[in-house]
């Protein structure tokens, strides 16, 4: 059964009840309400956002649900993105950070967990103010500021 | 509206830490200079976990270092690992700590002969009353008990309250250290002790009053003041009688005890008195024991404790059970640990000794119902022919099954010969190990991390190979499901 999704920007989406239920959030609200044709307003999702979200969990669609395991260690896992997800990820820095806020209100925890390592991968190795070109971030530090911090965090300076 | 998504998701702490935590500390300073968001999300993820390891690799003049990150953002620090190298450095950053949660400290560094713990360490460990780690590594190489002449340490752990897991490494430890551990022990949760010997010889340094005492005697007076409940720790607190009849302190928590003795039973052990372990151990649902030396006779063994002693009387709650070397007598115990029906294993290791076809029956007809996870060091050839489908039969639970055999060369090195030689089999610089698994990934029983890498070996390379790998390989497909992996570790 197809499900009504309604973006912020007030466009409709139908996708399978399968699909949109790999949102956490979604699959709840469906439990919740029960049988109903009524669409689904998403207030925090804009259509571009939500298109690609839609893209993900289709792809994703037959996946196990994730279950949470305690030898998950992060820093080795970063590089760990699948070949598919990786290529979904190449966005632009807008839409990137976009869907790990949408990820994250919607709770579809493997799409936060790729779009978060694929920040940090654009991170490493970069200085601050590559890293701020990288996302079009404008330096808010005064110069002084700026030298204080560098200061303060010596110690955590690779030499 | 880039800049809005990129700083809303630094905003938000849980999203902030997700995208931190596979970074580099260098790659962290670098987001710290990027945006005030950023700087304040990363801050206290920098500052979370400080080593004086990674401060004296990048420091390379302590007196020129500007330590204000330290004093500025001590509210922070959560984890604090340290040695006898950065004590001087205390007093720029470890005073200001306050809400510490782990400290480790490591004194293995011989710098000086001066007594290893300052006043400024002490009182590091006083302030932060709501540590609930705390690890002492002492120095390997001493031949005193080094662990006795840091007691001034050991009897801080009193006024711990909310110590729960509690870490001793080093290389002997007298009885009045013991004693120490002894009185804070009912309240932790974990008890991990690791030392070469423990002896029963008084300690000469430990026994002359430190003017260290002194200070912290007074101190110490202040704590217990301030904290009535602490004082009835030390006291004793009330006990109550266990299914045995055993004495035992009411509230014990302690889950997790493991006790290695490298040199136990060939540089002496003793405790005079091992029954408030054995009290400890009755409450505990995961035991590790490790006495080495087990070739010492059987005459020396009556004045030792006998690891077993512990567990003799496994109780309900004893659900993981790790044996270190064991000496033929031994065997007969761990029968009757086995045998006891109070228990009901999820987890049992034998490493460093030989697995029986007693010791498989015992466990097969007791346990079998509900262990998850073995691991035999030692197996004997008949073991490989007859009873890993015995094992997987009888229980029906296993996940994961470790079977290694740690010798170098010789006749024990069973299953092996006319093996291959392969990169991974048969070379007498490799640790030899088979894991059976029915998980898609291998965890240790003792600690839950991975082990890793593991080398699988192609189905080539087991074809036509011995009977061993002929029988193992004919498993991966059989109704035990199992994922069979292959893999060697270089000796240490």
């Amino acid at each position: 059964m197809p499900v009504i999704l309604v973006s912020s920007d007030a466009q409709e989406f139908k996708v399978d009840k399968e699909v949109a239920e790999r949102s956490i959030l979604i699959k709840n609200m469906l439990e919740d309400v029960g049988e109903s044709d009524s669409p689904i307003p998403l207030p925090n999702v804009t259509a571009a956002v939500l298109t690609k979200v839609i893209e993900y969990c289709e792809h994703h669609r037959n996946d196990p649900v994730q279950v949470p395991d305690e030898t998950d260690d992060p820093r080795k896992r970063s590089n760990d993105i699948e070949e598919w997800d990786m290529k979904f990820m190449q966005v632009d820095q807008e839409m990137l950070f976009e869907i790990i806020l949408a990820a994250n209100y919607l709770d579809i925890k493997p799409l936060l967990d790729v779009g978060c390592k694929t920040v940090a991968n654009i991170i490493k190795g970069k200085t601050p103010e590559e890293i701020r070109k990288a996302f079009n971030i404008v330096n808010d530090f005064t110069p002084e500021e700026e030298a204080q911090i560098k200061k303060e965090n010596e110690w955590a300076e690779d030499r | 509206m880039s800049k809005r998504a990129a700083i809303q998701v630094f905003e938000i702490p849980e999203l902030a830490i997700k995208v931190l935590v596979p970074l580099e500390r260098s790659d962290l300073v670098a987001c710290a200079l990027v945006h005030r968001a950023w700087h304040d999300a990363v801050i206290p993820f920098l500052y979370h976990t400080v080593t004086t390891d990674e401060i004296h690799h990048n420091v390379r003049s302590p007196d020129e270092f500007c330590w204000d990150g330290f004093q500025k953002h001590s509210a922070h620090m959560r984890v604090l690992k340290i040695d006898n190298r950065a004590e001087h450095d205390l007093f720029h950053y470890g005073l200001h700590c306050t809400l510490l949660t782990d400290f480790h400290l490591d004194i293995s560094e011989k710098t000086s002969q001066s007594a290893p713990w300052s006043w400024d360490l002490l009182r590091l460990i006083c302030n932060n009353a709501g540590l609930s780690t705390l690890c002492l590594t002492t120095d390997r190489d001493s031949r005193v008990n080094e662990m006795d002449s840091h007691l001034v340490v050991l009897r801080l752990l009193r006024h711990m309250p909310g110590l729960k897991k509690l870490i001793v490494v080093g290389t002997s430890m007298g009885e009045s250290s013991v004693d120490e551990i002894m009185r804070c022990a009912y309240r932790l949760e974990e008890l991990v002790v690791t030392m070469d010997r423990i002896d029963k010889e008084p300690n000469l340094r430990s026994s002359k009053p430190h003017h260290l005492d002194v200070n912290l005697a007074l101190h110490l007076a202040d704590l217990a003041s301030n904290n009535p409940d602490d004082d009835a720790d030390t006291q004793g607190g009330p006990c109550i009688l266990d299914s045995q009849g055993r004495r035992c302190r009411q509230g014990t928590r302690l889950k997790r005890f493991s006790l290695t003795l490298k040199n136990g039973r060939k540089r002496g052990v003793l405790l005079a008195d091992a029954s408030p372990l054995v009290r400890l151990c009755c409450s505990a649902e995961y035991i590790q024991l490790c006495i080495s030396d087990v070739m010492e006779g059987p005459s020396r063994r009556n004045s030792f404790l006998t690891l077993h002693e512990l567990v003799a009387r496994p109780t309900c709650r004893l659900k993981h059970l790790d044996i270190g070397p064991t000496c033929p007598e031994d065997y007969s115990v761990l029968v009757r640990i086995l045998s006891d029906s109070a228990c009901s294993l999820v987890s049992f290791r034998l490493w460093e000794s030989y697995f029986t076809d007693e010791l498989l029956s015992v466990l097969l007809q007791n346990h079998g119902k509900t262990l998850q996870r073995v691991a035999v060091g030692k197996c004997p050839e008949f073991f490989f022919k007859s009873n890993i489908e015995a094992l997987l039969s009888g229980c029906p639970d296993l996940e994961a099954l470790d079977l290694y055999n740690c010798d170098r060369g010789g006749d024990r090195r069973m299953a092996m010969t006319g093996g291959p030689k392969t990169q991974w089999v048969g070379s007498d610089e490799r640790v030899f190990k088979v894991f059976v698994s029915r998980l898609s990934h291998w965890t240790f029983i003792d600690d839950g991390r991975s082990v890793g890498p593991v080398y699988v070996v192609s189905d080539a390379a087991c074809t036509g190979q011995n009977d061993l790998w002929k029988h193992l390989e004919s498993m991966r497909d059989s109704k035990f499901n199992s994922h069979i992996r292959f893999s060697a570790e270089d000796h240490c």
